[in-house]
């Protein structure tokens, strides 16, 4: 199909400045807090080692302490195979994945990208957010990051969630958002 | 709104009418012989002395539920103060709901035999924050529900003040032109139309119940037949086997009428009070036993969709359902409060269009279309997931008539395909987006980029290689998908609907 030069005029949406927020180059993404990095690969290295036990643990059993039968080769090896993989797959999508999360704040609208594999993008603008929250569970407790979430009205597709934000930025974006919905 | 004085009788807290009790205690019994009616059943037919002890802790749940919907009945009661509709309820826990009218986004009032036959009616109201109704008064009578509904939607300027609203414009019929009147001819077509699937189960639970019966009856004709007949009629009978689809899809088919005359009686759908969109509301009225009456505001209006199948296209009839902004966004439950109109045509589809989106289109209209890698890659799932048949045939006839099934499948979902890609494209004037989708079901979905929410962009890595994207515009009452557009097509109209969104600064709900 041919492709259309840009169909209709352009209107302006300029990036915002926001203070203490990381500095933001023209069409740049700010990266997410490494400490929530950090927790990531800790979650990574957790499902790992407990999926691995999950096998690991029941053949190790059938093998050395099960009466009768061993466990074929073929079982160990299907097993083991599909572990390496899935795993290696999650890793490759968190580690790929993490320069390629970001958020950006622009003066009219919030944009999140993720994503290594499947790579999306999704903005929101700042005149249709109904309400926001901030989360923080234990594991952001201990390493020191949060998550804010903005929601739109009607269905869940339509929120938005910015995992991994240093505390302080994610107030700052709510008081910036407060200001542009009610000032 | 605080300069709104007379709000017409609705100035002091007040009751519903005294028949809303009589409903309450009976939505109460039907909840209670919902949860109860198998022990009720194998008390009736086993008469259990054990079972006496269920009975009477039936008896005292029904018995504190009825008491309760007495204090509900009592508790209840809503007024409209200073623009806001204010209901308080609750029995142990007091609550106290204040509804600005602005924010009502449809009104639906509706009457079942009981209802009418006291001169009342029941009031559905819903608000963008709940998934279905967020309020209903059961019963309140008929002018007063009415006065109730045009002070709720905005058929007046919402700066304007209340005090214009007048009982007889309320009362009034429909408007001298209304958009739709569904008459008889078009009333059949719709229920001859409709999706007979959902009915063929009715169908056969229905001969399965009443074959006893009919065996019976069967059994005595028969032993009246005089026997020359009976060796005739025996050849016969495997005319009975063939007929038994017939007589499935009759029933089915006749169901679907008796329902679609029940529900669609009488339709009529038509604007009223508009001197622009953003004081005119959408009117729909239908029904035959239980009338139902819903009204949304123009300018509430989110997300429109048409629908038809091979045999409405047939019929040049559509589907039409309409969103307001909802809480349960794209999802419905049984208790979602949409506006469906059945049996659209072209003429009353392009009226409608220029009323909702009045600048549509707004400038030259730009054609949008999936690349051909959408067809190839469909053609390819598609045809792997039908390649175990293939196998099958294969491994059960030979590989020659494997192959050959294997052909035939491939070519025949390539053929699938190629008709369901040309079906997939949209149209857009840079403001308003129009996408249609399907085959032989088809649908097309409308929207206003000045009232997304949200806009999201789709790409995995063999997308990214292939040069394509997905979008998916987030309206507050349901999607439109736009896949596998040329990457940078996707990307330019991305910026532009957010550009949209960003540089509206009025209204949007």
């Amino acid at each position: 199909m041919p492709q259309p030069t840009p169909p209709f005029q352009a209107i302006p949406n300029d990036m915002v400045h926001l203070e203490g927020l990381p500095s933001l180059a023209e069409d740049a993404l700010a990266s997410l807090e490494p400490s929530y990095g950090r927790a990531r690969g800790l979650v990574f290295a957790i499902g790992t080692l407990g999926s691995g036990m999950a096998w690991l643990a029941p053949m190790v059993a059938l093998t050395f302490w099960g009466d009768g039968d061993h466990p074929p080769l073929g079982v160990w090896l299907g097993l083991g195979t599909a572990w390496v993989v899935l795993m290696s797959l999650w890793g490759l999508e968190e580690w790929k994945g993490w320069p390629v999360r970001g958020y950006l704040v622009r003066e009219h609208d919030v944009i999140y990208r993720s994503g290594w594999w499947s790579r999306s993008w999704t903005a929101v603008p700042f005149s249709r957010i109904q309400h926001s929250e901030i989360q923080q569970g234990p594991l952001g407790r201990w390493l020191g990051y949060c998550s804010l979430k903005l929601f739109t009205a009607g269905g869940s597709g339509a929120n938005l969630e910015i995992p991994g934000l240093h505390p302080e930025t994610a107030k700052n974006i709510r008081l910036l958002l407060e200001n542009q919905n009610h000032g | 709104m605080a300069e709104v004085k007379s709000t017409d009788g609705f100035g002091t807290a007040q009751r519903q009418h005294a028949l809303g009790l009589l409903l309450l205690l009976g939505l109460q019994a039907r909840l209670i012989l919902r949860m109860s009616w198998p022990l009720l059943i194998a008390f009736y037919f086993q008469g259990d002395r054990e079972a006496r002890f269920f009975l009477w802790a039936i008896a005292g749940l029904a018995g504190v539920a009825f008491v309760a919907a007495i204090l509900h009945f009592a508790r209840f009661t809503f007024r409209v103060q200073e623009g806001q509709l204010q209901v308080s309820k609750g029995i142990l826990v007091r609550d106290k709901t204040n509804i600005p009218l602005e924010r009502v986004q449809a009104v639906h009032v509706e009457q079942n035999l009981l209802q009418r036959l006291f001169g009342v009616c029941g009031l559905r109201i819903d608000t963008a924050g709940s998934k279905g109704a967020e309020l209903t008064i059961h019963a309140l009578p008929w002018d007063k529900a009415h006065a109730l509904r045009s002070m709720l939607t905005s058929e007046n300027p919402p700066s304007e003040s209340l005090d214009a609203v007048d009982l007889d414009t309320a009362k009034k019929a429909p408007s001298a032109d209304p958009l739709l009147s569904l008459d008889w001819k078009t009333l059949v077509q719709v229920g001859l139309s409709q999706n007979h699937l959902s009915k063929v189960a009715l169908a056969i639970g229905g001969i399965a119940t009443f074959q006893g019966i009919a065996w019976d009856v069967i059994g005595n004709l028969w032993s009246s037949v005089p026997t020359i007949y009976r060796t005739v009629m025996w050849f016969l009978s495997p005319l009975l086997v063939l007929l038994s689809p017939v007589v499935i899809a009759t029933i089915a088919v006749g169901a679907s009428l008796v329902t679609t005359v029940f529900k669609h009686w009488k339709l009529t759908l038509w604007v009223q009070g508009g001197r622009g969109p953003q004081t005119a509301s959408l009117h729909i009225t239908q029904g035959l036993l239980n009338r139902q009456s819903f009204q949304v505001p123009v300018h509430k209006i989110q997300w429109v969709k048409w629908e038809n199948t091979w045999i409405r296209r047939l019929l040049s009839m559509d589907t039409l359902e309409v969103r307001q902004a909802s809480a349960g966004g794209a999802a419905g439950g049984p208790d979602s409060m949409r506006l469906v109109v059945p049996a659209m045509n072209g003429d009353r589809t392009q009226k409608l269009v220029g009323l909702l989106f009045p600048t549509w289109p707004e400038q030259k209209l730009l054609t949008l279309r999936p690349t051909s890698y959408a067809f190839r890659i469909r053609w390819f799932k598609r045809g792997l997931a039908w390649m175990p048949v293939a196998i099958a045939a294969g491994l059960g006839l030979g590989t020659a008539f494997g192959t050959v099934v294997g052909l035939l499948l491939w070519t025949t979902v390539g053929a699938w395909s190629r008709k369901w890609h040309q079906g997939q494209w949209a149209t857009t004037d840079g403001r308003h987006l129009s996408v249609h989708s399907g085959w032989l079901f088809r649908q097309r979905v409308m929207m206003d980029w000045t009232k997304l929410q949200a806009v999201e962009w789709h790409q995995n890595r063999i997308h990214e290689k292939r040069g394509v994207a997905h979008l998916t515009f987030h309206t507050s009452s349901g999607v439109a998908h736009l896949r596998y557009l040329p990457t940078s097509l996707a990307l330019q109209l991305k910026d532009l609907a957010n550009a949209r969104v960003v540089a509206h600064k009025g209204a949007w709900m």
